[in-house]
């Protein structure tokens, strides 16, 4: 017999809601879960990262095409789940499903907009009283929100993802047809620049990085913090809260990197803005060989900065409906040499640790079937 | 919103804030430009509690004025006789639309501006969205319309040595936000001030001039709007996605439904037909009855083949064509709320009526957006520039309690009090106060704390320099214009689109933040921040500010349609005591104003809006 579970998830691949009882169980089975995560999950490669989704539900189902259906595929969630689209609920509660169902396949992490008052600005509040009636859901939901770890360390993937060649980077396109490949460059290489993929559309932002891999990947939804200079400081957060106005927390969901040197103040009010020399320096310090992030719009759906030492992962295709940008995933494999050294946060021996292989999935917005049409629903006050 | 923005008369009652047709009248008339004291326009409006104060202000009285004014001008059906006019003659085609002069001397400078895109055409470099080419186009704007002004204004105003420097402002805020690449209702409302200001230093001529202003004039500036968005691809700002009534525009469909008003608002279709019944046997001219066919239904907006016929012949149509010119997707999913809207049952008047409320309550009463909106001796703020007095008492108050919960969290992470800047040149966040406009900022890291380096009020120090060629953390509303010329934060091509914190600007911080506290006892979220459009009406109920008392939940029951109470008096009724007195006091601001001067301009009691006879 099917559990409840199995019966949510089939509900929820079908774009339905389940009911608000279902809900309030899920929330709570999911924060039971999560309450016992890291503020930064470790997790093994091969695993795919995933940038923003934006209550793109359709489009988050291409994406499982694309990538990979859980469990089969170990995904791991970069945030911004919720707000803007039409089904932040049905998108947010189905990654929740799937994180209840299979907890060691599927890592989510905190996102600016999973919070409650970016919510009540950008949608998901909306959506969750026009679909429900009442702000219950909306409720357990940012409840969850709370739980959510901040970031993650992807550990053991590999300098390559092909067997065969020392491929780095490889742009994937929809229907699994290989766009653009860039072998790693010898090792001998001097640092200078290098083209992206030719032909990826990409805009040669993938630049590649030289050497063997060993470090890890960071995985945060905005970047890094001036009160963050090392992973295990994000560790000591206390995570089980709103998102704040500042601090440490804010600034790991809100940050943007950027072309100039050091700190910069954000546009958006919250978060700094962070150039090439904070990266590489966190980078090294770190042992860490790349930042994986979301939070900004990229219309090739994949951007890699600062030589590569920091890539921004958007996975909503034509965002708003109207942004005509393709989406991507960003898969790591693991490990096939042996040759992987364990991670450590203390081994600083190489100066520039390269960056692992990584096949980007480009992929375009969902086809758009006849989805039907809703009832209308009974307006706001203005109208009444 | 509605609410929170409120509440200057919580002692006065709701008769007072409905405006005589004297003061209507008075509120346009023009003014003896000879012996007027222009004044450049600058900022007021720093916080949520200067909001509350602006929806009292001169200002706020003419700008509401006017747009109901213009409203009124286009409805076929003359809301001080019920009177039916014919629908044929308020389209954006029609033939019988006198295009004087001035109207159409500013016609052409939205041309002439128009003109200017080729010599700015879009950068084909890489770049994230927002087409840093707008810039440009921005600063032909900028440094041409002096002399565009000269040669399309009336003489007696261009010639005149201080009125253009008061028009100027506003004209320039009508176009997006060159820093941010960016355009929103903010930058709309600037262009129908800027047409104000030439209404009341006479510009144009009462009874003449209205119907062309908003059939030709806005139409062709929405027209220049859509250019530019499409040609830099400027971001909606604020974008609410796919919750928001449109990414760009609001008074589109205020005038565009306005259009269409045939029949007073009715709350059924029932009486919809009916009301259609009564005006039948008015309609002598079977032109009119012709015309009256061709009026698109609500329901007509998810029929793209109408909306291609009518978006030529209406401003709503218009702006829903614009909606499936840019968006793919159904229209049900990418614009819920114009979808939900075309089902409304009492015709287009009543969706008139909403639009109003909505404009007012979204629009005029949202921080974000009205924040910039600057003032000078024609909207006039009409008091001292801070909030700390008497008509704003009872606002003051409940936001000073939201304040105290703010500062003392802050407290308790260590900012100093005096953090909070009360009267600071440009908006900035309330932690945001270390730098200030005019050095860089070198600010400290102040290392364990979790502070956010800026909060600190330090003096520059090592460990983490800021650097950042504007100093001003700026507010966030998307379309904010940089605090100064010399202070502009370089935003680069690819910062667009992005999420910016409400919290970015003064506004009320919603959320106790200190570490460690559970998830259960946040507040439910205050109105200030609820959305574009349907959210504020619920939220109120959830506005107890109590810790750990959730909201009432909101049924099916008081959702529905066909409540008879008006949503405030619910929503007041489900409150008591002092709280629900500073709301009551506080709904006949911010949620009855606009409804109140909106049935004025419906013709209610025989109530009229000046030159509406004169059709």
């Amino acid at each position: 017999m099917m559990s409840d579970l199995d019966y949510a998830i089939s509900q929820l691949r079908a774009c339905k809601p389940i009911p608000e009882p279902a809900v309030r169980e899920l929330c709570y089975k999911a924060r039971e879960l999560l309450i016992e995560e890291s503020n930064v999950q470790i997790v093994d490669a091969p695993v795919t990262i995933c940038g923003d989704i934006h209550g793109q539900f359709h489009d988050l189902m291409e994406l499982f095409r694309v990538g990979g259906d859980v469990p089969e595929t170990n995904y791991l969630f970069m945030g911004d789940f919720v707000d803007r689209g039409f089904y932040s609920l049905e998108s947010f509660l189905l990654l929740l499903c799937l994180k209840v169902r299979y907890p060691d396949r599927i890592t989510l992490i905190r996102g600016n907009h999973e919070s409650r008052q970016i919510t009540t600005v950008y949608g998901f509040y909306d959506e969750c009283l026009r679909k429900y009636g009442s702000a219950n859901v909306w409720r357990h939901c940012c409840e969850v929100f709370d739980y959510l770890a901040l970031g993650a360390l992807v550990v053991g993937a590999g300098s390559s993802i092909s067997d065969t060649d020392e491929i780095e980077v490889e742009v994937v396109g929809q229907f699994g047809e290989v766009i653009s490949r860039m072998k790693r460059p010898e090792p001998s290489t001097t640092a200078t620049a290098i083209g992206g993929p030719p032909g990826s559309g990409a805009s040669g932002s993938a630049a590649g990085t030289k050497g063997v891999n060993n470090g890890a990947v960071l995985c945060v939804h905005g970047g890094l913090s001036p009160l963050v200079d090392s992973v295990d400081k994000i560790r000591l957060l206390d995570r089980k809260q709103e998102v704040p106005h500042e601090g440490a927390m804010c600034d790991l969901l809100w940050s943007d990197p950027d072309e100039i040197d050091g700190w910069g103040l954000s546009p958006r009010g919250a978060g700094f803005l962070f150039g090439a020399d904070i990266v590489k320096h966190f980078n090294h310090i770190n042992n860490l060989s790349l930042i994986a992030r979301a939070h900004q719009l990229v219309m090739e759906g994949f951007k890699e900065m600062f030589d590569s030492s920091i890539v921004t992962v958007w996975s909503a295709p034509n965002y708003c409906y109207r942004c005509g940008n393709v989406a991507a995933i960003l898969e790591l494999g693991e490990e096939r040499s042996g040759a992987g050294v364990p991670w450590s946060a203390t081994d600083r021996t190489t100066v520039v640790r390269p960056g692992p292989g990584r096949r980007y999935r480009v992929f375009e917005a969902a086809p758009q079937d006849s989805r039907g049409m809703p009832a209308k629903k009974p307006v706001a006050d203005y109208f009444l | 919103m509605a609410s929170s923005s409120a509440s200057t008369t919580g002692s006065s009652t709701p008769q007072q804030s409905l405006m005589s047709q004297s003061q209507l009248q008075s509120q346009l008339e023009p003014i003896d430009i000879s012996s007027h004291n222009f004044t450049t326009p600058s900022k007021r409006i720093h916080n949520q509690q200067d909001v509350d104060y602006f929806l009292t202000s001169p200002a706020y009285k003419l700008i509401t004025t006017f747009i109901l004014h213009l409203n009124a001008s286009v409805s076929p059906l003359d809301h001080s006789t019920n009177a039916l006019r014919n629908p044929a003659h308020y389209t954006l085609v029609s033939e019988t639309t006198n295009v004087s002069p001035a109207v159409q001397n500013i016609i052409d400078l939205i041309h002439a501006l128009d003109s200017l895109i080729t010599q700015a055409p879009p950068d084909a470099g890489p770049r994230r969205f927002g087409n840093v080419a707008f810039r440009k186009w921005h600063d032909l704007v900028a440094s041409s319309v002096p002399t565009l002004l000269d040669q399309h204004l009336p003489p007696y105003i261009a010639s005149h040595p201080t009125a253009k420097s008061e028009l100027l402002p506003y004209l320039l805020g009508s176009f997006g936000s060159a820093q941010r690449l960016d355009y929103g209702t903010g930058h709309e409302l600037s262009f129908a001030a800027f047409l104000c200001c030439l209404w009341v230093l006479g510009g144009f001529e009462p009874g003449r001039d209205e119907i062309a202003l908003t059939l030709r004039c806005f139409d062709a500036y929405f027209h220049l709007v859509r250019r530019l968005v499409l040609t830099y691809t400027l971001e909606p700002a604020g974008s609410h996605g796919v919750w928001g009534l449109d990414d760009h525009a609001f008074l589109p469909y205020v005038f565009g439904s306005a259009q269409l008003t045939t029949y007073p608002p009715s709350s059924s279709s029932g009486e919809a037909a009916a009301a259609a019944e009564v005006n039948a046997p008015k309609m002598v001219d079977p032109a009119v009855a012709s015309a009256l066919e061709d009026v698109p239904k609500p329901g007509d907006v998810v029929t793209s083949l109408v909306v291609e016929r009518e978006r030529v012949r209406n401003l709503y149509f218009g702006a829903v064509g614009f909606i499936y010119d840019v968006k793919t997707g159904p229209f049900w999913e990418h614009s819920p709320i114009l979808y939900d809207i075309s089902g409304v049952q009492g015709g287009w008047g009543k969706i008139n009526k909403g639009m109003l409320k909505m404009y007012n309550a979204e629009v005029l009463g949202k921080f974000p957006v009205v924040q910039h909106f600057p003032f000078g001796s024609i909207f006039n703020w009409g008091a001292p520039s801070h909030s700390n007095h008497n008509t704003t008492a009872a606002t003051t108050q409940h936001q000073s309690n939201i304040n105290n919960s703010n500062s003392s969290s802050s407290t308790s992470r260590g900012i100093p009090d005096t953090a909070a800047p009360t009267s600071a040149p440009t908006t900035r966040a309330p932690w945001a106060t270390a730098t200030n406009n005019s050095s860089p900022a070198s600010l400290s890291n102040t290392g364990a704390t979790t502070r956010a380096p800026w909060a600190a009020t330090g003096t520059p120090s090592s460990s983490v320099s800021i650097t950042t060629s504007s100093s001003t953390p700026s507010t966030r509303a998307p379309w904010a214009k940089p605090p100064a010329p010399d202070n502009v934060m370089t935003t680069k091509p690819g910062e667009q689109p992005l999420t910016t914190a409400p919290w970015a600007a003064p506004q009320v911080p919603l959320y106790p933040t200190s570490a460690g506290m559970s998830a259960a006892h946040h507040p439910p979220p205050p109105r200030q921040l609820s959305g574009e459009d349907t959210v504020a009406p619920w939220k109120l109920g959830g506005e107890g500010g109590a810790e750990a008392v959730p909201p009432p939940p909101v049924t099916e029951a008081n959702l529905g349609p066909k409540r008879t109470s008006s949503p405030d008096s619910r929503l007041a009724a489900s409150l008591d005591g002092e709280e629900a007195e500073k709301r009551r006091g506080s709904l006949g601001t911010g949620g009855v104003r606009v409804a109140e001067t909106g049935d004025l301009s419906l013709g209610r009691k025989g109530s009229v809006v000046k030159g509406e006879n004169n059709e």
